[in-house]
């Protein structure tokens, strides 16, 4: 509802009243007078494709490098077919860790194997960049008996609610 | 009488790459604001971000610069701190974060000319490498190659034709021949820059409808199709000269005639 200062009289003539409306009294807490302004860096970030832009940002780090973001998302980027996101695994942790641990990989193998497996792996990996397609592992290919594992295995299961809690009564 | 001639032409722009220029007051406006909004900042928490007793802390503390603070019996001449979390809050708040030092790397391959190429290649593999921002001016910049798609990033492009007839420079212009009237003049003008320029191009045309009608005096009428290059770049097969350019440098290019009825279609 609207609170009018000028009030109207019976005979026509304006009333000014003495005094404003009071304001609707409201506590302004210590530290409550203005708005939250956090503290902000100016975080450079760097995008997969290189490129480099400026974004405020809490988070104490000045610097940020992006592995996978929107210029090498394949719906972003229909136009780059090279673009695609599986590419971002060679820079990833996934990456990292296989460059330092393959050789207990490749331990009890010949040389020749060994090159063979990695060109095997390079094709693999350019196809699927080529087509986004991963390649489909052959069931003949690697045979390290972990299917034995499971070959007899039935999954047991039990009837009704194992566990279900019993309502106290008070 | 002949029935009058139909063109189609493509207004082909290869839109901004960067953020545009920031004219100097603006440019003003702009760090007063941020220095106002640095002041009026609360207090970075440390308490959140680092935990106590860690290296990550400890290394933070480390590279702060706390101010001195207030003592009995010591005059400060520029008043008396105010410190709280250690922060005089009569200032702003300056923090500074621990820097990698990867720089030693750095100095000691760039020692000669020839090694610092390689040692950038090396860098790239490196995830840990300094961010560097990369210049808005491009090398095509400096050298004025007018035939390049990386110059004037803050700026939009448009590609320009010379005629071979009259040496003027126009958009791509295609006829449209009677048995082609029912193919849709985007769909020309699209084919048209294929054939001139190479299929090694993508684009995107906005629309079916043209954006602009000329008429010539010789009962010519160019209909106006825009469209974004978005892939790829624009090979003349018959070495025809071509040029990307802005609006001033279309203005400068053109006839003034051609330029005041194209004008509107520019962005700035």
């Amino acid at each position: 509802m609207f609170n009018f200062v000028q009030i109207r009289g019976y005979a026509g003539r304006v009333q000014i009243q003495a005094a404003l409306p009071k304001r609707p009294l409201k506590k302004i807490r210590v530290g409550k007078a203005r708005p939250a302004i956090y503290y902000k860096f100016n975080t450079q970030v760097e995008l997969s494709d290189g490129s480099v832009i400026t974004r405020r940002s809490q988070y104490p780090k000045d610097e940020l490098r992006m592995i996978t973001d929107q210029r090498n998302n394949p719906i972003w980027n229909a136009s780059k077919p090279d673009a695609s996101l599986l590419d971002a695994e060679s820079k990833g942790k996934m990456n990292k860790f296989k460059t330092k641990f393959s050789a207990f990989e490749q331990s009890g193998k010949s040389a020749d194997e060994v090159e063979q497996e990695t060109k095997k792996a390079e094709a693999e990996r350019l196809e699927r960049l080529k087509t986004g397609i991963p390649t489909k592992k052959v069931d003949t290919e690697e045979d390290d008996f972990l299917d034995l594992l499971t070959s007899n295995y039935e999954e047991v299961k039990l009837g009704g609610n194992i566990a279900q809690k019993s309502k106290k009564k008070k | 009488m002949t029935t009058p001639v139909i063109r189609s032409s493509l207004v082909l722009s290869r839109i901004p790459i960067v953020t545009p220029d920031v004219p100097a007051f603006e440019k003003a406006f702009y760090q007063y604001q941020e220095q106002l909004e640095r002041r009026l900042m609360w207090t970075f928490p440390k308490w959140y971000y680092f935990k106590k007793g860690t290296v990550a802390e400890r290394e933070f503390s480390k590279a702060q610069k706390y101010p001195i603070p207030n003592h009995r019996n010591v005059w400060f001449p520029k008043g008396v701190p105010d410190l709280k979390h250690g922060r005089d809050r009569r200032f702003k708040q300056d923090i500074i974060l621990p820097k990698k030092n990867n720089d030693v790397e750095v100095s000691t391959t760039t020692d000669d000319g020839g090694e610092s190429a390689a040692s950038e290649l090396q860098n790239l593999d490196d995830i840990g490498r300094p961010i560097k921002a990369n210049s808005r001016i491009t090398i095509f910049d400096e050298k004025n190659d007018q035939t390049s798609l990386e110059r004037k990033l803050p700026r939009t492009l448009y590609l320009l034709i010379k005629n071979n007839n009259n040496n003027e420079w126009t958009f791509p212009s295609f006829e449209v021949s009677n048995d082609q009237i029912n193919k849709g003049l985007h769909n020309i003008a699209e084919e048209g820059l294929r054939n001139i320029g190479g299929d090694k191009i993508n684009t995107w045309t906005v629309s079916n409808t043209p954006a602009a009608l000329i008429k010539h005096n010789n009962g010519i009428n160019e209909f106006l199709i825009k469209s974004h290059i978005i892939a790829g770049k624009f090979n003349p097969t018959n070495k025809n000269e071509y040029k990307w350019l802005t609006k001033e440098e279309i203005q400068d290019i053109v006839s003034d005639e051609y330029y005041s009825k194209i004008n509107h279609l520019l962005s700035q």
